[in-house]
């Protein structure tokens, strides 16, 4: 049977021949090959031609210091094992070799033969951990890579796929738009009806490719907020302000509690109003007789505001509750002629509030009310993310 | 009586150009179309627009393109109102003196209210 040639693995170099020879036997053994030699430039050869793991080196040479082969070996041949073999038990060498050759051991001539196969045998062992654990993070950065890529296609495919469905709808919406606004002649009012209809779902899909846009890029972390430090009494008033007529055509009262002392709070105008709509919009949505209250209130001990929006609706079912906050559910409404909803509001509010560091939370009780608040913090600092 | 404005509206979705047109019409505008950033270069030729209504994704030529095009040290000859279904145009556009940006789908009463509004600070 043919013997498989070892694997040279260790690279020996010493100026005198007889410790050459003592070596050679030495390791005849062993499951893998040495090469040893006295010359330098051997010494070279075999680092490039072999797979060395292990570089174990003379202190005085002739030809060239053993710290000196070693750092030439650590620059060309970083994740080498280095080992200094010395006859010379001299504290400033050792301490040359270490900072210098970053020399992972030393042997002692002379030297015991089980000790010496065993120092070797352990940085042979080294040696493989090491490679391991960078093939390891090789892998981990080329799957993170991988990841960011998926990442961008799927943004890409996203804002894509909007695009191209808010394309047609614009047709479509402005299409309804004209005849319903009887800008391009008289209709019936069955005409005006069923445009109407039409008209209404189309809003809806708008809303919906709007909605999941939005929450697409929040869920990713990648919507760039603008942190300003603002009056929330007054984006709150702002929005109240747009919605009031909506609530007084239903016969609901909107009832304004808003703490005068509020500091200032930095957050993105935007977005609040964003939040404020959707849970004005369900409030006024889901109550028939009452009306809905707006407070704001300063928690100066727990240093945050607290922004609530109190109806006094038909309330959320406790088996509802833990669900209020996912994407796609939806209460059923019970009014035929309601506006509908995405089923995406009050999760575009969560991740909203959550970005500024805030909290958002629901308290219900069926018949006789349902209260959204959320908290924002004071101390926060944010600066908007470029 | 103030006197007929003229509006050019360069987008390739013919079905919405059209829509567009109509809606303008409506309203006493008179109303140039373009399918796109070159054809509406040709249009400039022959036309002095009040303003221009301009879509952003065209093939042949787009508007970020066109609007390159129309630019005199860095200020566009036409007022122009940018229609897009493209989200964040206005990051595209940064340094830019775009004179509006209008999201698509659009209500036709925004449209007509930033497009008065446009000319009349430009005229």
């Amino acid at each position: 049977m043919e013997l498989m040639p070892k694997e040279i693995q260790v690279l020996f170099l010493d100026d005198e021949e007889s410790i050459i020879d003592g070596i050679q036997r030495l390791f005849i053994r062993e499951p893998y090959d040495i090469f040893a030699t006295t010359s330098v430039a051997q010494a070279r050869e075999a680092l490039a031609k072999y797979k060395i793991k292990v570089v174990v080196s003379d202190y005085r040479m002739p030809e060239i210091s053993g710290t000196n082969f070693l750092r030439e070996v650590k620059d060309q041949y970083p994740e080498m094992v280095k080992i200094l073999f010395t006859g010379y038990t001299d504290f400033s060498a050792a301490e040359e070799a270490i900072n210098i050759g970053e020399v992972y051991r030393f042997i002692n001539k002379p030297w015991k033969t089980t000790e010496m196969l065993s120092t070797i045998r352990q940085c042979i062992e080294h040696y493989d951990l090491l490679l391991k654990a960078k093939t390891k993070e090789e892998e981990l950065e080329l799957s993170n890579k991988k990841l960011t890529a998926m990442y961008e296609l799927q943004k890409e495919f996203t804002s894509t796929v909007s695009h191209e469905l808010r394309t047609p709808l614009a047709s479509i919406k402005t299409a309804i738009d004209l005849v319903v606004r009887k800008m391009v002649g008289d209709i019936t009012p069955e005409q005006e009806e069923v445009l109407g209809r039409a008209k209404k779902n189309v809003d809806r899909l708008k809303r919906l490719i709007d909605d999941i846009l939005d929450l697409t890029k929040m869920e990713s972390g990648k919507l760039q907020m603008n942190f300003v430090i603002n009056n929330l009494n007054q984006v709150i008033s702002e929005t109240i302000d747009a919605q009031k007529d909506v609530a007084a055509s239903r016969g609901l009262y909107i009832k304004l509690e808003l703490d005068d002392k509020l500091p200032p709070v930095p957050f993105d105008s935007d977005r609040i109003t964003q939040v404020m709509n959707n849970l004005l919009n369900n409030a006024i949505k889901f109550t028939k007789t009452g009306g809905i209250t707006i407070s704001s209130v300063n928690k100066v001990d727990s240093n945050h505001v607290v922004i609530a929006v109190k109806d006094t609706g038909r309330g959320i079912a406790q088996s509802w509750m833990p669900k209020v906050f996912e994407k796609f559910q939806q209460m059923e409404s019970k009014e035929s002629n309601e506006e509908g909803g995405t089923g995406l509001g009050l999760a575009i509010c969560r991740q909203i509030v959550e970005r500024h560091g805030g909290k958002i939370q629901v308290e219900s009780q069926e018949g006789v009310g349902t209260t959204f608040s959320f908290i924002l913090p004071i101390q926060e600092r944010r600066l908007s993310r470029v | 009586m103030s006197p007929q404005r003229t509006i050019l509206v360069i987008d390739d979705e013919v079905d919405l150009r059209e829509l567009v047109k109509i809606t303008l019409k409506v309203k006493g505008y008179r109303v140039e179309t373009a399918g796109n950033g070159l054809e509406g270069l040709e249009r400039l030729e022959t036309l002095v627009p009040d303003l221009i209504l301009l879509d952003i994704n065209m093939p042949k030529m787009g508007g970020l393109e066109f609007y390159q095009k129309i630019c005199i040290d860095g200020k566009a000859k036409y007022p122009v109102l940018v229609l897009t279904a493209r989200a964040n145009m206005e990051q595209l556009f940064k340094g830019f003196h775009v004179d509006g940006f209008m999201a698509k789908p659009f209500e036709i009463d925004d449209l007509l209210k930033e497009a008065a509004g446009i000319i009349e600070r430009t005229s």
